[in-house]
């Protein structure tokens, strides 16, 4: 006997005493199932997609372990699903585990429930392994189980259709049987984790969790790589991971993460230096892989960056000199093909109700989006024998629907959504719901096939940019646009650097496009114009910034209640969502009291954001309280805070300037049309003074005329001779000057 | 053949043709050359076309708004409508039925378009009085930009401000009671400026007819009318005064009563109803169905942050008005303010400008006071509510911005007449001031074109009005009103249409006077006493009185089939969706 197979027989041994195995590892797999329980049928909680619908909070890389992991190595390892699923009858379920290189899968152990004596086929790549029966305990061997290139081994659950019937019932169709319930399920593992051989491949296959260590005397530079790394690591180990920022000395995951197989852990140790960065790979005392990047911190920061681009291929060993990377700004798009949110293929198939989810999160177009319009390029098969339905929900919302055609194959379909049904994440499920035309049972190998395929290639997203109307947390992270600028208050504190992290790591879960974070003073950030995130923000930096709560005394309004208002006189921290100036923030602040612990409330405000709790955050204020959990509040829960009205105040004195304005145009104005009205009087009294005068020359001249003619009668004296000619000269003058 | 005929044929068509498009061309230049005419008397040239212009386009949107749901988007125009109808079609008609929540005038106005329930139910009834309105604050507004001395650019700026206007003209499709206190400030305002302008001196006859008539008008419609009664006294009295004549005591009291005499008409009766109907005159102030009333919640919590606070009150007021009438109407009316004090200080003319502020004035003390809520994306807190009071300032901002235009094309003519010699001066003064008034006029068309692009997105009472609309389509609202109106054969139908949400009988369509509501008075309360006894159906709300909102009003009918369930077991549920449920009672 080999020694692999003495080691499977072991296992199988230990399987049956495994209710006395004191603790257990924990795996949690990835869960495909092709029929979706009535009650899965109206979730569309964002996930992977395939020809079949996945369980939202499972992914491939979703892994979690149990404590000795080290005490196990030698004998088999538990890797329990975290869910519970359900095949219907005449569907198929398929599981699928991460398993870490070094380790085999030797069984499959699981509760199936449901009716007596129902059995279920497990399968794995269409070959039958196992028929089990329904029973509190099932365990299956799973001899020849290949683990596939990728490090995933799938397991298929079918329950065949015993009536092979479908009706209609209510307008729904449903089978006329009950499904099974599979609960508890786990995956035997046997072997040694393999060490890592390279960077590029150090958050391998079965790794859910990373701890990012940097010293407690760490400088912001050297922060920024460790929040840089969190991002990254949290790009690559996807939305069920867990990665966080460990400041030693505070390490407040340590107990969390103690849950967590070895195998299934990482660590990466920054250590400031000078010079390039260099990287090598060793195994701590627990058995956890580590990388130690040590360099100058401003070259750990992109090094840490390379880990969320493709490139990182290229570190393939484990001890490299000089990685770093060069980070453009991601490109806003405008469009992107169903291949390129990552829809592999949708096929749907079958009588009764067959999902398939697409996830569209707005971070993959780069920038916030105020509508999309859905595109679907298709090809149906039915007949006249069969009335087959296809709904498209967005969100849980019905936004379209149409009768598969008989007599036509191919199908095209536009559906235009406005902002307000957009969301950070959002799911958009294709329904099919086929009944035979009589909606009648009927023996479904009697009706024809109906089935629908939409073509990934040609189908669309496109995505109009701009800035939604209100401002929240649904506005991140692709208001970030792939770069976040963050800025801490007064100074990095540990905790404060813990809690960016914390923030960062939850934003990238929610986004497959990578983030890279760039630390900046906080005046930068708050008089600047790039969106980012602000920890630890004072009283005095909230009201430079508007923010819905202002880090002051306040009240709250609960309108869903019935009750009115809730004073906040107690320590609180909040973190918001603020829109300034066209880009969008995060402000992590907190009011505190006499003996409260700063650290502690700042933290709670952050606290619980794991796996893809960002995209369940609603309105734009997250409330935290000492020991209390977080609440969601609205901006307009909060009663206007007195801090709030004084950012009017200014107003007034443009109100009053306005009035002294229009006061001193109209005082000017009318000094003008008083200067006017005299200049035109003196004018018009000028004139008629000339015109007096030119009276009297008139008059002289009318005189002198006459006695020139007593002249002509007697003899003209000299003086007459000499007055005549000069009086009218002098009229001609004057008349000239006027 | 054919060849030879044709142009036989043309040039038979050709004379009568060209007739008809001189003539076209003909009138369109009358009208051309009207619109700059000088008022004669009482006629002002060019009114009748703009008039009928403004009538058409509310004609033209309301064929949109009355299709698509849009004319019963705001909750108060489906009650503006009920009112007027119950009047006469109701289980207790009369006027007992005006209430006292609004101002008597608009639901009297709506009555007769509102006698017919096909033009009650479509929501065409409103949009016929709106049509009216708009042609009538048109013509006002004209009438007055002619009175005090603008010509043709300045007019058409006034005329055209208000009527591509979206918000204006939303309202005016709808039940909405801002048309008929819009017309009647601005018809107010213009028979004021015909008296202060005119030659000839207007008796105490004429002056109650064209000025007091409107100014009760307004008075009975909103209260931004009491203030205009206020200003147009003082307005008088300010005028006669400058006229320096020796009895001008004498005058000023002759004109100032008989300005004075329909309001105080108006307020006696309006008093009078009150005191008749509910035994207290002031029941339309300290009623249970009265606006401070109604308000008293939201004012409690606090979130009329404005009240008090100067600064919060211009901010909240003025982005209201940039969201309805534009940021370009105020930045071009700030400047218009600047010229017309410049150029004319507070003579006569600036004063009748400064009267139609008039209703700017109230609103924005009525803010101050905590009278009034409003909200919208920029206030605290952040909603859209009541924007539309900001539509009582768009005369005044449309008539500052036409002084400026008819500036700028005064300054542009001078220019051009200083430059006939070809001086330096007349050299560049005239081509800048003509491409001022181009640019300005091009940034005026290009605001009409851009809220016109997208309505909703750039007009705060649109945005409003697509909100209710999306509310009313998820909550059920629309498909409950629906069902009813499709499905109902006969029997009283007990409804609390008091309730938050559920004012919307219109939209229902059914006559008034197969229900059995709050209005029916002790019909109603014994309807509830046994509801089965009285009523085939039920509809009722199942959605908790929203606490903070002014319509915080439960519904009583849902709280009675809590109190007593074996009321709620006689009857059938057939339809229920979102917070809405219609019960059928069971066949004993």
């Amino acid at each position: 006997m080999s020694s692999s197979r003495r080691l499977r027989h072991a296992a199988l041994a230990g399987l049956a005493l495994a209710p006395l195995v004191a603790s257990l590892l924990v795996i949690s797999p990835a869960v495909a199932v092709d029929e979706p329980s009535p009650q899965e049928q109206g979730a569309t909680t964002p996930a992977t997609t395939s020809d079949t619908v996945t369980t939202p909070s499972l992914t491939e890389s979703e892994v979690g372990v149990g404590s000795d992991a080290g005490a196990l190595l030698d004998g088999t390892v538990m890797l329990p699903l975290g869910s519970e699923f359900s095949i219907f009858p005449g569907s198929r379920a398929t599981v699928t585990f991460a398993i870490p290189a070094g380790l085999t899968a030797v069984a499959f152990d699981a509760r199936v429930l449901g009716a007596e004596a129902t059995v279920v086929d497990l399968s794995q790549n269409g070959r039958l392994i196992a028929t089990v029966a329904t029973a509190d305990r099932v365990v299956a061997p799973l001899d020849g189980a290949e683990v596939s290139t990728d490090g995933t081994l799938a397991l298929t659950f079918a329950l065949a259709d015993t009536t092979d019937s479908w009706c209609a019932v209510g307008g729904t169709a449903s089978s006329s049987e009950e499904p099974v319930v599979v609960r508890d399920a786990a995956l035997a593992v046997v072997g040694s984790a393999e060490l890592p051989e390279s960077v590029a491949g150090f958050f391998g296959v079965g790794v859910n969790s990373a701890v990012i260590e940097i010293p407690s005397d760490a400088e912001v530079d050297l922060a920024a790589a460790g929040i840089n790394m969190v991002a990254a690591a949290s790009q690559v180990l996807g939305q069920s991971s867990t990665v966080r920022l460990s400041v030693e000395g505070i390490d407040s995951s340590a107990e969390s993460d103690a849950q967590t197989p070895a195998f299934a852990r990482r660590i990466v140790r920054l250590v400031p230096g000078t010079g390039a960065v260099a990287t090598a790979i060793d195994r701590t005392d627990d058995g956890i892989a580590r990388l130690t990047l040590t360099g100058a911190p401003a070259d750990l920061v992109t090094a840490a960056r390379a880990f969320a681009l493709d490139g990182i291929a290229l570190a393939s060993a484990a001890v490299t000199e000089g990685l770093g990377a060069r980070v453009e700004p991601t490109a806003a798009r405008t469009t992107l093909t169903l291949d390129e949110l990552g829809v592999g293929r949708v096929t749907l198939e079958g009588y009764g109700v067959r999902d398939a989810y697409i996830g569209v999160a707005q971070g993959s177009f780069g920038r916030t989006l105020t509508g999309v319009d859905v595109v679907l390029h298709g090809t149906s098969s039915s007949t006249s024998a069969t009335i087959a339905t296809v709904q498209l929900l967005w969100n849980d919302l019905l936004v379209d629907s149409f009768v598969i055609d008989p007599s036509e194959s191919r199908f095209e379909r536009t559906v235009s959504l406005p902002a307000g049904a957009l969301r950070s994440g959002n799911g958009l499920v294709v329904r099919m719901q086929a009944v035979s035309a009589n909606a009648e049972c009927v023996d479904e190998s009697l009706l024809p096939q109906v089935r629908l395929d939409i073509d990934p290639v040609t189908s669309s997203v496109t995505g109009s940019g701009g800035v939604p109307a209100v401002a929240g947390f649904s506005d991140f992270p692709q208001a970030f646009s792939g770069s976040a600028s963050l800025a801490f208050g007064t100074g990095a504190t540990p905790v404060q650097m813990v809690a960016a992290a914390d923030l960062i790591a939850a934003l990238q879960r929610a986004t497959p496009e990578p983030i890279f974070v760039d630390v900046v003073p906080a005046d930068e950030l708050i008089s600047g114009s790039t969106s980012g995130v602000l920890i630890g923000a004072t009283p005095e930096q909230t009201q430079r910034l508007r923010t819905p709560l202002r880090l002051a005394e306040t009240r709250l309004i609960s309108d869903a209640a019935g009750e009115l208002t809730v004073a906040v006189d107690q320590p609180f921290a909040a973190l918001q969502a603020v829109r300034e100036g066209g880009r969008s923030l995060l402000v992590l602040g907190a009011v505190l009291g006499d003996d409260t612990d700063p650290d502690g409330v700042l933290a709670a405000a952050v606290s619980g954001l794991d796996g893809t709790a960002w995209w369940s955050l609603d309105g734009s204020i997250r409330l935290a309280a000492p020991n209390s959990a977080p609440v969601l509040i609205d901006t307009n829960e909060v009663v206007p805070q007195e801090a709030a009205k004084a950012d009017f105040e200014p107003i007034v004195w443009w109100a009053v300037g306005g009035v002294i304005l229009l006061v001193a145009i109209g005082l000017v104005a009318a000094g003008l049309r008083a200067r006017r009205k005299r200049a035109a009087r003196e004018r018009v009294e000028a004139e008629i003074a000339v015109s007096e005068i030119d009276a009297q020359l008139a008059r002289e001249h009318a005189e002198a005329a006459l006695t020139a003619e007593s002249s002509d009668i007697a003899a003209p004296s000299r003086d007459d001779q000499r007055l005549g000619p000069v009086g009218e000269g002098r009229s001609a003058d004057e008349a000239g000057a006027r | 053949m054919t060849l030879a005929t044709a142009p036989i044929t043309a040039r038979r068509d050709s004379p009568r043709r060209e007739g008809a498009i001189a003539m076209l061309r003909r009138a369109l230049a009358g009208v051309w050359a009207s619109l700059d005419a000088a008022p004669v008397g009482r006629r002002v040239p060019g009114t009748v076309p703009l008039s009928l212009l403004a009538a058409i386009i509310v004609i033209g949107a309301a064929t949109y708004t009355t299709s698509t749901g849009w004319a019963f988007a705001f909750a108060d125009a489906q009650s503006h409508l009920t009112i007027a109808r119950r009047i006469f079609d109701s289980l207790a008609p009369g006027f007992t039925q005006l209430g006292t929540v609004w101002l008597p005038l608009p639901n009297l106005l709506l009555i007769p378009f509102t006698a017919s329930l096909t033009l009650w139910s479509s929501g065409w009834g409103a949009a016929l009085l709106g049509a009216i309105c708009l042609a009538g604050t048109v013509a006002s507004c004209y009438r007055i930009a002619a009175r005090i001395g603008l010509g043709r650019a300045g007019r058409l700026t006034a005329a055209l401000i208000l009527m591509t206007n979206p918000s204006l003209v939303y309202v005016h499709t709808t039940g909405l009671s801002e048309p008929v206190l819009v017309l009647f400030l601005s018809a107010c305002v213009a028979g004021l400026a015909s008296w202060a302008t005119g030659p000839r001196p207007m008796s105490a006859g004429e002056m109650m007819v064209f000025c007091g008539l409107p100014a009760a008008g307004a008075l009975l419609s909103r209260y931004e009318g009491w203030a205009m009664i206020a200003s147009g006294a003082l307005f008088i009295a300010i005028v006669v005064w400058r006229r320096r004549r020796p009895d001008r005591w004498r005058e000023m009291a002759k004109l100032i009563g008989a300005f004075l005499l329909w309001p105080a008409v108006g307020v006696i009766w309006w008093l009078s109803y009150n005191f008749v109907v509910y035994g207290d005159a002031l029941e339309f102030m300290r009623g249970p169905y009265s606006a401070a009333a109604l308000q008293a919640p939201v004012a409690d919590a606090g979130l009329l942050a404005y009240q008090g606070h100067v600064g919060l009150t211009l901010w909240s007021y003025h982005w209201a008005i940039i969201g309805t009438a534009g940021a370009v109407t105020i930045a071009l009316a700030a400047i218009g303010l600047m010229v017309i004090t410049a150029r004319r200080g507070l003579d006569d003319r600036a004063l009748i400008v400064l009267l139609l502020a008039t209703g700017w004035a109230f609103s924005l003390l009525s803010l101050y006071l905590g009278q009034t809520h409003m909200n919208n994306m920029h206030t605290l807190p952040q909603s859209w509510w009541n924007n539309r009071y900001a539509l009582v300032s768009l005369p005044w901002l449309a008539m500052l911005a036409a002084v400026l235009v008819d500036q700028l094309r005064r300054w542009a003519s001078a220019a051009r007449q200083r430059s006939l010699p070809n001086t330096i001066r007349g050299s560049w003064a005239e081509p800048a001031a003509t491409a001022t008034l181009a640019v300005v006029l091009l940034a005026l068309g290009g605001q009409g074109v851009w809220m016109l692009a997208d309505p909703p997105a750039h007009s705060a009472v649109l945005a409003e009005g697509q909100q209710y609309l999306e509310t009313k389509a998820m909550n059920g609202t629309d498909a409950a009103a629906a069902y009813l109106g499709e499905h109902y054969d006969g029997g009283l139908i007990l409804m609390d249409e008091s309730a938050a949400g559920n004012a919307i009988l219109p939209q229902i369509g059914l006559p008034l006077r197969e229900y059995v509501n709050r209005s029916t008075g002790e019909l109603f309360d014994a309807a509830l006493r046994d509801p089965a006894g009285h009523t085939e159906w039920l509809f009722y709300s199942t959605a908790p009185a929203p606490q903070l909102s002014s319509a915080a009003v439960a519904d009583l009918v849902y709280a009675r089939l809590l109190e007593d369930p074996a009321t709620a077991a006689r009857y059938e549920t057939v339809f229920s969706s979102g917070d809405f449920v219609i019960a059928r009672r069971m066949a004993s």
